[in-house]
């Protein structure tokens, strides 16, 4: 009976003993930087800039908890936390991933927009120009609108090719600036083209 | 319950060596590094993909290399480390070389980020820069930067500017930066190309023989006393002489190329040289006008020159119909090549004027601003 009760504790003890010992999430840390690491390119960097941030901070803070809690005597450990902590990192660095490629697909489509409306611009403006009030008086003003469409033209061409290598950001530019000059050709050419109908 | 003498021996045995298990344990732990280093390792990483994938990041690939080297040696005693058995494992070394490679991987960052600031103090003070060059009042010293000078390299520079300011407000500083290097390279060419235009008002010898010839006109005008023109293509006036002095003088707009001398049709220049009014018309496109007898022999024996030297074509023409009119604007040179003044300004002029009247048309003369000073 004593012999029993003695064995029945120690094996209740030893499994107690053992329960306790948690051991570091090493699956999860090695997951968890995997997909910080995925996150880690130029695009998220570029596009989703504070949400990697994020994900490396708390990726940074559940590391520093599973040190903590490696430093501590083997029965004391507790993982939970730091669990949580890589979980959440996980989900941030997904997440920085996801917002970089919603970003990017937006800046592209915008790109895209634009710079799809604007062959039509310049044509417009080009036949603006072909019908401008031509004279002595204007043919300044024609020089200067002919400057503006040739570097309009240019900033297309460098929009595409903009386009072409994936700088989005730069291409929208481009291609706001060339639709902003010829959209102010078109407008200006109307307005003269009004004020010589009115004389008449 | 009542525990024999035997067991009990067993279990202070058995507390004793769980105290001494402990106690090792501590001394063990502390007697070096034995927690893997963890966040070392993930700021390490973190700080080189910065490093990869930074702002500028390549300007500094060099160093980038450099320190995925030292990176890859903290990583590789690492993982020596991490295979050998738990209780032979210490990290003192590990967390020296990675202390290292960070170290060095935070430097790299700071480098990066001085960069980053420097380019964008740089981006800001030559966008600023060129902003104030490309403005319209702009004075740097330079003749021609007193005119408004329609021209493919400045609306090249303007537009440039203009992406490279949008740019900057969207964070693009490197993109930006290249705009406007763009824009100072377009802006330089303009600069040169209206320096060599213009070049030809600051020499000596054309502005003696401008001199020379304003200072013959007035001298007829003293000798006659009769009325005279002395245009003033540089100060943009008209001036009508009697008996040699000032009686009036008139904004004038030039031709849309007036800074050069006219030598074919449609050059939209504004010739120079002496020249007679040789009729009046009371109504014409601009009001009243003064034809002038443009071209001269002085202009044709120039003409038929550059015509023989084949620098004009052998179907280029000369031109004429060059006229002083009204419908001036305010600070635009327009015209192909006439002389405009504002419609009151034209007719009293045309008041003044007759068929015959001597005009001079020259490129700059120190008697315009000595005949106005008086």
């Amino acid at each position: 009976m004593k012999k029993s009760f003695l064995a029945i504790s120690l094996i209740v003890g030893c499994s107690l003993f053992l329960a306790a010992c948690a051991s570091a999430p090493t699956a999860e840390i090695t997951a968890t930087k995997a997909a910080v690491a995925t996150a880690q390119t130029d695009d998220v960097r570029t596009y989703a800039p504070d949400s990697l941030k994020a994900a490396e901070d708390e990726l940074n803070k559940a590391l520093a908890e599973v040190q903590t809690q490696d430093g501590k005597f083997f029965v004391s450990r507790d993982y939970k936390q730091a669990s949580a902590g890589l979980k959440s990192a996980k989900d941030l660095a997904e997440k920085a991933a996801s917002d970089a490629q919603a970003n990017k697909a937006k800046a592209k489509s915008d790109a895209e927009a634009v710079l799809a409306a604007l062959p039509q611009s310049i044509e417009e403006a080009k036949k603006a120009l072909a019908k401008a009030p031509k004279g002595k008086d204007t043919r300044a003003d024609i020089e200067a609108m002919q400057n503006d469409l040739k570097v309009a033209e240019e900033a297309l061409t460098e929009a595409n090719t903009a386009m072409s290598s994936g700088q989005y950001k730069d291409a929208l530019t481009k291609a706001e600036s060339a639709k902003e000059k010829t959209s102010a050709i078109t407008e200006q050419v109307q307005k003269a083209l009004e004020k010589v109908r009115g004389r008449r | 319950m009542a525990v024999s003498g035997k067991t009990r021996v067993i279990l202070v045995a058995t507390a004793l060596a769980l105290f001494a298990l402990v106690g090792t344990y501590e001394v063990w732990m502390q007697s070096g590094a034995r927690t893997r280093p963890w966040p070392l390792e993930a700021y390490l990483e973190s700080s080189l993909a910065e490093c990869r994938t930074g702002p500028g990041a390549y300007a500094f690939m060099r160093e980038c290399v450099l320190l995925e080297i030292r990176a890859d040696e903290a990583r590789r005693y690492l993982f020596e480390e991490d295979r050998d058995l738990f209780l032979w494992r210490d990290y003192t070394d590990v967390n020296l070389r990675l202390v290292s490679a960070c170290l060095d991987a935070q430097l790299l960052r700071l480098k990066m980020g001085l960069r980053q600031q420097e380019q964008k103090a740089k981006l800001a003070a030559s966008l600023a820069c060129l902003q104030g060059e490309l403005g319209a009042n702009n004075h740097n010293g330079k003749i021609w930067s007193r005119f408004d000078l329609s021209d493919i390299e400045r609306t090249r520079a303007r537009s440039l500017a203009d992406q490279a300011q949008s740019l900057a407000a969207k964070g693009e500083i490197e993109s930006a930066l290249n705009h406007t290097f763009r824009a100072w390279a377009a802006w330089r060419r303009f600069n040169d190309q209206s320096d060599q235009e213009f070049a030809r008002f600051e020499d000596a010898a054309m502005q003696e023989k401008w001199d020379r010839e304003a200072a013959s006109l007035r001298s007829w005008s003293s000798e006659t006393g009769r009325r005279a023109i002395l245009v003033d293509k540089l100060a943009h006036r008209c001036l009508l002489l009697k008996g040699g002095k000032l009686e009036k003088s008139y904004t004038a707009n030039l031709g849309r190329n007036w800074y050069r001398q006219k030598i074919q049709e449609r050059d939209a220049s504004t010739p120079e040289g002496h020249y007679r009014v040789r009729r009046m018309f009371p109504s014409g496109k601009y009001g009243f006008a003064l034809l002038l007898d443009y071209p001269n022999s002085a202009d044709r024996e120039r003409f038929e020159e550059l015509r023989r030297a084949g620098v004009l074509s052998p179907t280029a023409r000369i031109g004429g119909g060059v006229e002083i009119h009204g419908g001036g604007r305010l600070d635009s040179d327009w015209t192909e090549g006439c002389v405009s003044l504002e419609t009151s300004d034209m007719r009293d002029l045309y008041r003044r004027s007759s068929v015959g009247m001597r005009v001079t048309i020259v490129g700059t003369s120190r008697l315009t601003s000595s005949l106005q000073g008086q």
